[in-house]
Formats: C-alpha cells, structure tokens, sequence
C-alpha cells in the first residue's frame, strides 16, 4: 500500500480546488490510501472529501488564543500543537504532497522529509541549509513562474498533475453527501420545477457572497441579472445563502425588489452538495463554491473582479465560463454585467453558443479548455490584451514543449484566432529584441564565469552580470521566464553541490531556456504565415469548442 | 499576613462572614444586596454562561446568580470561583448546590490556575468576570496578581510543562532562551534539522504575538 498524505494548512476555496487532484490519487494510483493534514476551522472542507484515509486536523484558533495571551503558559499552545499532529507524524509515509505550498506547509514537509530522508515528497521543502528543494519543474513553474508573471502560463492543478503523472480530472464521485440531504433537496427542487412552470427549463443558482465585498458581485447587477432571467430567458433564478445574518439581510434586500416573490435557499457547508447537484448552474463570485461545484461537476458562470489573480486558480470544468471584470466593483456598468451573465448563464446550460455571447468592453470573457498540458482559458469576447494572449500562449507552449516533450498546435490555432498577425509580428518582434538583449547579458554571465573559475578576483565581477541577469526577472513577460529559471536554481543551491558548478548548470539552462523560447515563437511565425500569408484585420472566429 | 475571621448573624437572619474585620456580605440582607450585584452586572450577564468570580464569600450572589440562570433557562451554565480564604471555601464548597457546575479552584495561585488545563479550557470560552467587591477589597493584592499575571516565557521554565518528547528535544538547545528567542535562533540556522523545522512549524501555526488579548 501508497501511504500518501496531502497537506493543505489553506482555506476553504484552495482545499477544494486541491482535492481536484488529490481526489484522483486513490483512482489513479495502485494501492493508494490518501490521508489529509489541515486546521481545524475548515474541518467541513476535509469532511465532504471521499478518501480512504485519515484526516488530521491542527486547532490553530486553539493554539493561537494560548500563544498569543499572555496568561497561558507557552506549554499549552506547544502540547495543543503536538496533540494535533501527533498521530500524523507516527505514521510512515511514502508520499507527501505540499498542496499547501506557504510556509507552514513547507516547514511541515520539510520536518517529516527530515524525519524520514525516505518519505518522496511532491511540492516544495526546506534542504537543511534552508534552499528550497523543489520536486520537479512543474513545483518550481508554481512557485516562481505562476507568481511572477502578469498572465500565469499554467493552471495551479496541472502544476500538481504533471508533478504526479495524474491523468486530467474526470470527475466521478469525489465528494460525500448527506442521502437524507440528498433526497430532501432533490424533492424540494422537483417541487419547484413543477410550480414554476414550463416556461422555465432551467435552475440557476445565484451565490450572493464570497469572502470579501470586493469580489462580489455587485447588488444592483444582481438585481438586473434576476429580472433579466426571469423575464428574458428560461432560466429561474434560486439565491443561494449559508445560514448567517449578513446573507440572510442580503437576500432579503434583493427579495423586496421582487415583491418577496424570490426563491431563497439556505444551505449550510454539509448540505451543500446536495444543493448545488440539483442545480443546472450556479453564477458564483465565490471561490470554494465554484471549486465544489467543479468537483460535483456543476458548470458555474464565474465572476472574476478585476483583483482576481488571472487563470491561476480559475474553474477548471470545460462546461464552465469566466467572466472578468476589467473595472472595480465602484465603476462597473451593472446592466451590461447583467446582460454578460444572463447570456454566460444561456452558455453553461447551452442554450448559446459562445461565439454569440455579447462583446463588451468593460469584460473578458474565457472558456476553460483542455490542450496537452491540461486546463487553459480560451479568450472568447472583450478586450483582451493581444500581449498577454501572446504571452500565455507562447509560455504554454514552450512549458509543454521544453519540459513535457510535446508540441501542441492547438494553442498556435487558439492564439491565430484571437490575435491577427501584425499584432502577433509586432509583439514578436519586441520580444526577440528584449529577449536577445537578455541573452547577451546572459552570454556575458556565462563568459564572467569562465574568469572567475580561473581567477577568484573576478568573483566580484561574476555577481554583478548575475545580478544584471537577474534584474531582467521585472520584467514578468515572457522575457523573464529564464531568469526566473535562473534565479529560483542560483538562488536554491542543492547543500551538497559546489556553487559555482550549480551557478554553471543554471546558467546552461536559462540558455537552453530562451533557445527554446526563441523556437516557440518561431513556432507560432510559421504557423501565422501558413494560416495568414496575408495580414488581415482581427476577426474573432471563436467558437468555443 | 494572618487574616482574622469570625460570622455574625445579618438583620434577615443569613450568617454573615467577616475577614479582618470587614465585612463580606451586607449586615441588614445579604439576598437583597446579592439581587443587586446580579442587577448591577446585568450586561456581563445577559447571554452568557460562562462565569468567573472573583471571591466566594458565603456564595449569597452566586446563589442569586445561579437563580437567575436558571429563570432564563440557561442550565448549562459553569461557574468558576476564585476565593483565597479556605474558612469561606470551605464554607461555600460545603454548601455548593451544583458541585459539577460551580468550580472552587484548588490551591490558587495564578501560577498554578493557568496551567490547570480545565481552568484554561473554560477560561477559552470566554467567561465573563464578575467581581464581588468586598471580597476583592479584602484580597486586593491576590486578585491583582491574577489579573496582572504573566506566564513565563523561558524555555527553561516551560519544559517541564510540555508532554511531547520530541517537542522538549528540539528546545533543548535554546534551555537558556525565551520561547520567542528559540523560535527565531531556529527560524534563521542555515543547518537545520527535523527539530528546527518542527519548532518553525509550530511558529507558523502559532502565528505572531502582536495581537496580544
């Protein structure tokens, strides 16, 4: 048997979004039982997860009040903490997987990997000498190409899915339901397809809150949204609230725009599920519903506030659809948001087809789809940056080719559709002028080097160019991605490797990186000029499929 | 300092204790005077069901505060009692009514109190403090030390108290330093082992001490 222990010290919203690939660990692997580490105050989160193993949970909240009052022995917090995770740190573990990936994770994984020099571990830890160990490539794209770059080139689970060879989620009974809740809500909503009418073939849930005011979707939209739904289209609209006062007064403003004739549902954590399956799609501003319900296989209509970090942690079901906000909450247009959702709902439930969703522009709309490195968002409406379409195309691509082996013409078609060949030419062009500045100076590293190995005195001289190479890291396009390479590689020397021999290493690689950056964009020229010999105007053919 | 201690018998007929000459409960009716500290408390005491008191006396207002939890239908309530005369602890354990929900704490001291892990269990929850005026008068001083109190920070004097092993090896490098001290020494090494990383776990988990209550 795979002893295989996943930790997640995170929230709620990156616990489910985790469990999209941990949840495949006991299909996918032979003989695998998956335990889980966590706090506490998201136990319900751990609770609805179908795994074979434990799940250990640490009372922060507890630890926290005893550690920080001044009237507790510091005795308390420590036994609280080792109470917690006692029974987890006995056990022989044959896989660690930091889904975590913030300090407390990584201390954890790097306290059991020290533990236990045998333990394989997945994700990030600590070497002794404090360097970062990554496991693989796709642990250090996470960490320092996801964070770093405006246009993240690769979701968060396919990080972890290549890192674990894990085939793309197909979900199938990942999550635990209550039957009883199950049957009551399944009733309750027979009932209420029956007394709506046959005018509406749909039920569309509508989460009024997520974790901060800024990411929710603005009252007065919601407001138009409703009565755009049920006056325009066959979709019902039911408003979905947990069991809080703050929610509850929310609805219940919504509900006197309606003459108190809206369909509320309260729900709480548990019965959840058993809500939301009953559903046809749900418009969600919140990231642990939208990530529950890709786990029950529920397409969403995300909204995306302008805060929301692009493409990194977005839905990943293909049925699903995000809208992004280009403007604060303040400054939105709440009948044109009204209108988008209305028609991104008409798409989840397919009563549209994405090339007929309206174009604004004030809002992107994407499309989650599949390619060989996993999920990517297909640009469908709005006015997207033809940079950054270039960027995350491009970025893909050189991460499936140079790492993964494969080559993927879909992303040459989806950038051919999106962006017409002068932008893609000008954006080219700017970049190979950028990136081959960025190789001279590169070049020059790897010649200081050679010096600085024959004469120590040159050492001073070898630090400055690294330093200038490094610098190039600011500039979060594509550029930068092999000096990000670099620095995370110069900047984690393995303990028992000489430095300058590590220095030398990451140094080839960062050439073998913008080589194959300089391949891929040729990859995309000659694709531009087999498809589009002539330049034409930007006509969108997107048709989401 | 010796605490002279003698009863009288108030106007109402109800024993009244008195320490040093003063006296605890009201000479005329120490009922009436119980229904007023009850009264005078009445914010501390709506929706709450977690009480700590500060001094015991002859119990008369914790008896009235007892009555009015129950009239509002709060039985599940706990009351801890702190009182450092054992004449009236004895007096009020004697005559305790609930055994199970009203708590004389044992040998007070606040060092002793706040390594007790049932009293730090219920202290959690938040009780709110009520504070029975004549007796805190008598003791000023002890009820001072326990509201000014401040657990020891060094390692040397929590080791005792920790139960892990493991725990207690990974401290025992940093004997002669605080907790905070030993949690940054191990939080900066630059050769690390399962100890430090243990002891830097912990920290994350603990959080910092800013927001002290």
């Amino acid at each position: 048997m795979k002893n295989v222990l996943v930790v997640n010290f995170r929230k709620y919203g990156d616990i489910f979004n985790a469990y999209k690939f941990t949840g495949n660990i006991e299909r996918q692997v032979e003989n695998a039982r998956v335990s889980t580490i966590g706090f506490k105050e998201f136990e319900q989160a751990f609770k609805l997860f179908k795994i074979k193993g434990d799940c250990f949970l640490v009372d922060r909240k507890l630890i926290q009040t005893y550690f920080k009052n001044r009237i507790y022995s510091d005795a308390l917090a420590i036994n609280e903490f080792m109470n917690s995770i006692e029974a987890c740190i006995e056990q022989k573990w044959d896989l660690v997987i930091n889904a975590s990936n913030d300090e407390v994770g990584i201390n954890f994984c790097s306290f059991l990997k020290h533990s236990n020099p045998n333990v394989e571990i997945v994700g990030n830890h600590f070497a002794n000498n404090k360097t970062m160990v990554f496991s693989d490539i796709w642990s250090r794209t996470l960490n320092e190409i996801t964070t770093s770059m405006k246009v993240s080139p690769i979701n968060y689970i396919e990080c972890f899915n290549q890192s674990l060879s894990l085939k793309p989620n197909s979900v199938v009974d990942l999550v635990n339901t209550v039957p009883e809740n199950n049957q009551i809500a399944f009733k309750n909503f027979q009932q209420l397809r029956s007394t709506i009418g046959n005018g509406y073939k749909f039920l569309a849930g509508i989460q009024l809150k997520s974790s901060t005011a800024e990411k929710d979707i603005p009252t007065e939209t919601i407001v138009q949204l409703i009565d755009g739904l049920i006056n325009q289209t066959n979709i019902f609209p039911v408003l979905l609230i947990a069991p809080i006062k703050e929610e509850q007064e929310a609805a219940e403003q919504i509900n006197k725009s309606f003459a108190d004739q809206l369909t509320i549902v309260e729900t709480d954590f548990i019965a959840s599920p058993s809500v939301l399956i009953n559903l046809d799609t749900i418009i969600t501003p919140d990231t642990s519903i939208k990530h529950l319900c890709d786990l029950l296989d529920v397409p969403v209509v995300e909204y995306a506030g302008i805060e929301s970090p692009r493409f990194k942690m977005w839905t990943t079901n293909p049925n699903s659809i995000v809208v992004n906000s280009l403007r604060s909450n303040k400054e939105v247009d709440h009948a044109q948001l009204g209108d988008l959702l209305i028609s991104a709902c008409n798409y989840t439930v397919g009563e549209l087809s994405a090339k007929d969703l309206p174009n604004m522009a004030s809002f992107l709309t994407f499309l989650p789809l599949r390619d060989k490195l996993g999920i990517y968002y297909k640009n469908i409406t709005g006015p997207v940056s033809h940079e950054d379409e270039c960027t995350r195309a491009i970025s893909r691509y050189f991460l499936a080719k140079h790492y993964l082996g494969v080559s993927d013409n879909k992303l040459l078609k989806e950038l051919n559709e999106v962006v017409a060949r002068p932008s893609f030419n000008k954006w080219a062009s700017s970049q190979k002028e950028i990136m081959t500045n960025n190789m001279r100076t590169l070049l020059s590293c790897i010649r200081t080097l050679g010096k600085a190995k024959e004469n120590s005195k040159n050492i001073g001289m070898l630090i400055e160019s690294i330093d200038s190479f490094i610098a190039t890291c600011e500039e979060g396009g594509l550029s930068a991605i092999p000096a990000l390479y670099f620095r995370s590689r110069f900047e984690n020397c393995p303990k028992d490797e000489d430095p300058m021999t590590n220095t030398e290493r990451a140094l080839f690689e960062a050439k073998k990186d913008f080589q194959a950056l300089f391949d891929s964009i040729s990859q995309f020229d000659q694709y531009f000029l087999q498809t589009a010999p002539l330049y034409h105007s930007n006509t969108r053919t997107a048709d989401g499929e | 300092m010796t605490m002279t201690f003698e009863t009288v018998t108030s106007r109402s007929g109800h024993l009244i204790p008195i320490v040093n000459g003063y006296h605890i409960h009201s000479i005329y009716n120490p009922i009436k005077e119980a229904k007023s500290f009850i009264e005078a408390n009445l914010k501390k005491v709506a929706g709450e069901k977690n009480f700590l008191v500060f001094g015991g006396g002859y119990g008369y207002h914790i008896n009235e505060l007892v009555n009015y939890l129950e009239t509002n239908e709060r039985k599940d309530f706990c009351i801890y009692v702190i009182e450092p005369n054992n004449d009236l602890k004895s007096f009020c354990v004697q005559n305790n009514p609930f055994p199970n929900q009203i708590i004389y704490l044992e040998n007070v001291s606040p060092e002793v109190a706040f390594n007790n892990q049932e009293f730090v269990n219920f202290l959690v929850k938040k009780p709110a403090l009520l504070i029975h005026q004549a007796s805190f008068n008598v003791y000023k001083e002890f009820y001072e030390s326990f509201l000014k109190f401040k657990s020891s920070r060094n390692v040397a004097d929590l080791i005792c108290a920790i139960a892990s092993n493991e725990f207690k090896s990974a401290l025992t490098e940093y004997n002669s330093l605080s907790i905070d001290e030993a949690i940054s020494e191990s939080t900066k090494t630059t050769s690390a082992n399962f100890h430090h990383f243990l002891i830097s776990t912990f920290a994350n988990v603990a959080g910092n001490r800013e927001d002290q209550a």
